[in-house]
């Protein structure tokens, strides 16, 4: 057979013009993909505002990704009227470079609710590749005009959208000797904000469940280090239990059903976790360095967290019953705060080095460290449930705000926050 | 509380059928005990593509062509040999025009094993008359790879890309050709 191939590949170096041409094309630009997002149709006055509305909405968000350039509306030549009465004049739209198009409406819905439509279409094709349709009532629009978001991000890119998503953070105010440290969350994009728990008491380290509304936090009310559990829909708290010699809210197993966290005892801080069920505690490392900041890869089966066990601190990963630690931090300086990507293919983490803080991924065996950001202070990583952006914290002067940008080191950007921001941690996609 | 606000989702399956969001599903009851259900409309436009992305017919008709893979030394023997033959100095020009209109979604998973080969037409003006993409398995079943295939296909219709900087003497040689676009060495 082999003696078949190599002469069948003589053949066709001894006849070239029978060989069709191939043409290898590995460099490109890394430029945001054109789109343009047409104003919704309204079909009757009243839902004008609301068709308006959506693709600022919509243009908001996937400019905000980095990865989408949307044309700007003053270029359109079709209108929403007439996109819906004979569909989009693609000619049109060619001439204004948008390859992709998103067009919808707004209408009433037999049953009486509002009916909102989208359309995305492949403008060189005069293909429609997405569509879907909403009823709803009008106050919900932000939340549809993110998920129609979503879908348009996941048709063009191929990776599940963000944009349905909220951050629960710890927002700062007053002096440095008495600051004032409240839990408050807000859409990804900034919108809806509210506070979660009232002035005057000190919480930290916020985290999501990967698979419900709920939140974690440590809270010194009373003086006493207690975590809580928040469902943020329902807004009933309770306390998970009194852990003294914590410095950070345990994180939830990928199934929710397990939370892991670091404790010190006698003087010595190891790695625990609690079977959220049972309440039963296991302590997962025993040895005489600092163990901390855990966190679960997405299939649950090892834990990455920093230690100074070999004399500095660094990264290493376990399996999830704590046996097989590695070490996998080699570079210079310090490394801290590592969490795994929810997609699984990389670690985000805090490094000190040179009198610099630096964010950073490697991948999970330690190779392909990136640094992606740098600043006087930046700490606490937390990834969009699509593992494409990271959130954290940058402090610059006495202020302190909440960040974004995309694992490449590109699109960073400062999320908009009524006062300091520090602690951030990102939702799963909305239920 | 939140997931109850929205009444009801509807998809529209369409040419590259949606799945409802995470947060939606074909039927389910909000707090209130009101049933909300899925409706399905068809797709709107019927109109055909110009450029064939995807081919329907090419899932069963075409099959990627095996050809071994030329290095620079046998190319330049073919091209003493038959002189109609793109030089590679032809198609460095050529490579260099696509990479200016290729788009490459940085960062994307799976990266490096995102190449895209697509079979072009070319007319005599130098223009992409179709473009299709090899693997069509591949493109309906696979997101990733289908968003780097529309990618390649962008590039393949843009303005900076047509007419291709091609020698027009040679129309016989590149009138019909191969373009792999692979993006591994990105991330």
């Amino acid at each position: 057979m082999k003696v078949l191939y190599a002469l069948m590949a003589l053949i066709f170096l001894a006849t070239p013009a029978q060989a069709q041409l191939r043409v290898p094309v590995t460099k490109g630009k890394i430029e945001p993909v054109p789109i343009a997002i047409s104003p919704f149709y309204p079909e009757r006055p009243e839902f004008a505002q609301l068709a308006n509305e959506m693709p600022e909405i919509i243009t908001n968000n996937l400019r905000g990704s980095g990865l989408f350039k949307p044309v700007s509306p003053g270029a359109f030549i079709q209108d929403a009227a007439s996109i819906q009465k004979e569909g989009p004049r693609f000619a049109e739209w060619r001439a204004i470079n948008a390859p992709a198009l998103v067009t919808g409406s707004v209408t009433r819905a037999p049953d009486g609710r509002t009916r909102v439509e989208f359309r995305l279409w492949d403008v060189f094709s005069q293909k429609q590749i997405s569509g879907m349709a909403y009823m709803t009532t009008p106050q919900n629009s932000r939340r549809i005009a993110h998920i129609i978001s979503d879908e348009v991000y996941k048709r063009i890119t191929g990776e599940e959208g963000y944009f349905d998503s909220r951050i629960v953070y710890i927002s700062e105010s007053g002096p440095s000797t008495n600051r004032s440290k409240r839990l408050a969350i807000m859409d990804q994009d900034g919108a809806n904000h509210r506070y979660l728990t009232e002035d005057g008491t000190l919480v930290l380290t916020p985290r999501f469940s990967p698979t419900a509304q709920e939140v974690t936090y440590m809270s010194y009310k009373g003086g006493k280090p207690r975590v809580y559990l928040y469902n943020i829909d329902s807004g009933r708290q309770e306390i998970l239990g009194d852990f003294p010699g914590m410095t950070f809210a345990p994180r939830f197993s990928p199934d929710g059903n397990k939370i892991v966290m670091s404790m010190s005892q006698n003087g010595n801080t190891d790695l625990y976790e609690m079977n959220l069920r049972s309440r039963q505690s296991r302590k997962l490392t025993d040895t005489n360095g600092i163990d901390t900041a855990p966190c679960y890869s997405p299939d649950g089966r090892q834990i990455v967290f920093e230690s100074d066990r070999g004399g500095t601190q660094q990264l290493y990963t376990m399996g999830a019953d704590g046996g097989g630690a590695k070490r996998i931090s080699f570079g210079q300086g310090r490394y801290a705060n590592p969490v795994w990507s929810p997609r699984g293919d990389l670690i985000a983490f805090i490094k000190m080095s040179g009198g610099q803080f630096y964010l950073g991924v490697m991948r999970p065996d330690g190779s392909g460290e990136r640094l992606i950001t740098q600043a006087y202070h930046v700490e606490g990583p937390t990834w969009s449930p699509n593992g494409r952006v990271l959130a954290y914290w940058k402090q610059s002067g006495s202020s302190a705000k909440v960040h974004t940008i995309d694992i490449t080191g590109y699109n960073e950007r400062v999320m908009p926050t009524p006062r300091d921001a520090s602690d951030p941690a990102w939702s799963p996609l909305n239920q | 509380m939140r997931g109850g606000m929205i009444l009801a989702a509807a998809v529209l399956c369409l040419a590259a059928c949606a799945k409802p969001h995470p947060g939606f599903k074909n039927q389910y009851t909000d707090k209130n005990g009101r049933v909300h259900t899925v409706e399905t409309i068809p797709a709107g436009n019927k109109k055909e593509a110009i450029m064939a992305t995807p081919n329907k017919s090419a899932k069963t008709k075409r099959k990627p062509i095996e050809i071994t893979r030329a290095t620079k030394a046998d190319w330049a023997r073919y091209s003493r040999k038959d002189p109609d033959r793109p030089t590679l100095e032809e198609l460095d020009l050529l490579r260099d025009q696509l990479s200016r209109c290729w788009s490459i979604q940085a960062g994307a998973r799976y990266s490096k094993d995102l190449k895209v080969e697509v079979r072009v037409t070319v007319s005599p003006q130098r223009r992409i008359l179709t473009a299709e993409i090899i693997d069509q398995w591949r493109f309906e079943r696979d997101n990733y790879f289908r968003a780097a295939a529309d990618s390649a296909i962008r590039a393949l219709n843009s303005k900076e890309c047509n007419p291709l900087e091609l020698n027009p003497s040679k129309y016989d040689q590149w009138k019909d050709m191969i373009i792999e676009f692979d993006p591994s060495e990105f991330i």
